[in-house]
Order: structure tokens, then sequence, then C-alpha cells
């Protein structure tokens, strides 16, 4: 029989997102719980998400980012265009 | 009451950097970001008898650079004509025969918030990101690194919910190989 890391791998993916059917979730963590592999597999996963996460996050919060002056003066032009017409 | 707000010099004023920051943490690429600014604010003005005031205009300007960054994204999808069978399985090649791993993944130890803080790590995962087939590229920028919904992603990319999957399985596969091997593998020390 072939074991299961290769489904298991493509179940962990799918439940970040979508929300497993009761019997796929079952399977999973019977495989987790005999397999340290890909424990460890979807462990890095997790971490990559979180990492992903934080950097959706941290540049949306970081105010020391602003739109260049020469860009905003860009901007500011084809606005004023705009509201003239 | 309405009037006041309703300019968008005042919008470019009083959300110019965020919006900036909000395209930039999806896009990562500083001259595009600006021009989905400058696209989101010109857009909003044509349409803005269709704010309805009941959001802020805050979150209504982001909703419309939403719809442009994805606009984006697919406007590169269809100009290079991508197309990735669903038959042949790369992720087949991380297993041996009998469908154990051929090369066992580690646990890493490293604490997200210090990975997200180094600039070298982030560096990496750019480039693992930039090793991907550019349509599993595209699928998982908009998915996981925009935070888009899978239905927009779907619709954008016009693929089903489960090639999605399909896509996102492989990219998630081939980017924790590629950290594992350029950066938790002990390049970095």
């Amino acid at each position: 029989m072939k074991h299961f890391c290769q489904q298991a791998s493509r179940l962990a993916s799918d439940a970040f997102e979508r929300k497993l059917t009761w019997g796929e979730s079952v399977r999973l963590k019977m495989h987790l719980a005999i397999c340290g592999t890909c424990r460890n597999h979807t462990h890095d996963v997790r971490v990559i998400q979180s990492v992903l996460l934080k950097m959706r996050g941290n540049i949306e919060s970081d105010t020391s980012i602003t739109l260049p002056a020469q860009d905003r003066q860009r901007i500011e032009q084809a606005l004023r265009q705009i509201t003239e017409e | 009451m309405q009037s006041a707000s309703n300019s968008p010099e005042t919008w470019l004023t009083e959300h110019g950097d965020y919006l900036y920051r909000f395209a930039m943490s999806r896009l990562h690429d500083s001259e595009t970001a600006a021009d989905l600014v400058q696209e989101t604010l010109l857009a909003a003005w044509k349409g803005r008898d269709n704010f309805a005031g009941n959001s802020s205009t805050k979150t209504w300007l982001v909703g419309i650079l939403k719809h442009k960054i994805i606009d984006h994204i697919r406007k590169e999808i269809r100009g290079r004509e991508l197309s990735e069978s669903l038959e042949e399985d790369p992720t087949s090649a991380y297993f041996k025969d009998d469908g154990t791993w051929a090369k066992a993944p580690t646990a890493w130890r490293d604490d997200p918030e210090a990975l997200y803080k180094s600039e070298q790590f982030n560096n990496t995962l750019e480039e693992c990101l930039a090793k991907l087939p550019e349509k599993q590229h595209r699928v998982f920028r908009m998915r996981e690194i925009i935070g888009e919904d899978t239905d927009a992603v779907c619709k954008a990319c016009d693929i089903s919910a489960t090639h999605l999957h399909v896509l996102i399985h492989r990219a998630r596969m081939a980017l924790r190989a590629c950290l594992e091997f350029n950066w938790f593998g002990g390049s970095k020390s």
C-alpha cells in the first residue's frame, strides 16, 4: 500500500484554503499522528503562512513607508485635470 | 458634510500614504503601487456618486484599490498565455514511488516574528517565490500575499476552486523545499 504522505501534504495545504470534509480531516489527523515527517512539513508550511500574514499586516501599518513626493505630485496633477473638466 | 471629504485632493492628502502602503504590502513594487494609487483616486472620482457613505472613505478607497491590484495581476497573466497541466503533478518529485518523502522535511525552529524581521530571510523568500512557475506564482501571490479570497482569485484567473487548490499546494511544496534548502539548511550561518 502506498503511503499517505503526498495526499496528506495536499490536505494540509487545502486546510488553509477551505473547510476539509469530516472524512478528510480525520484521515489527515490520523496520518499526522503516526508520521513525524508530515508533522514537520505541516509545521513548516504554518511557519511560512505566519510570515506571509505578518508581511501583509506589518507593511500596511508601517507609517515610515510613504507615497514618494514625485508620485504624489504627479497624482495631484492628474486629479486636478480630471476635477476641472 | 459630504462636500468636505468629496475632493480627490483631500483623499490623496488623507489616505494617499495608506493606499500606497497597502499596494506595496501586496505588490512589493513601488512604481506599480504609486500608479495604482493614482488609478484608484481617478476611478473613485468618476464613481463618486456610487459612494453610499455608509462605509468610511478609506474603506471605500481600499475596496477600489483591491480591484485595481487584482486587475493588474490578471493583465500580467493574460499577457503571457500561461498553461500548466493538471495531469502532470510536479509534487510527485518530492516523494518516492512508495509515497514516502524523497527528502524528509525537518521542523523549522525559527520564530516567524524573527523571520519576518530578517531582511535576509525576506530576500530568500522572494527568490524562492520568483522560482515558482509563473501561474503558481501569480495565484499564490494573489491568494496568500495579497490575501484575496478564493472566489476573487478564481474569477481573476478564470480557474475553478479545485484548480486553485492544486496550484497553491504545488506552490507551497516548492516554496517549503526551496526555503529549507536555501535558508533552514544552514546557508544562513
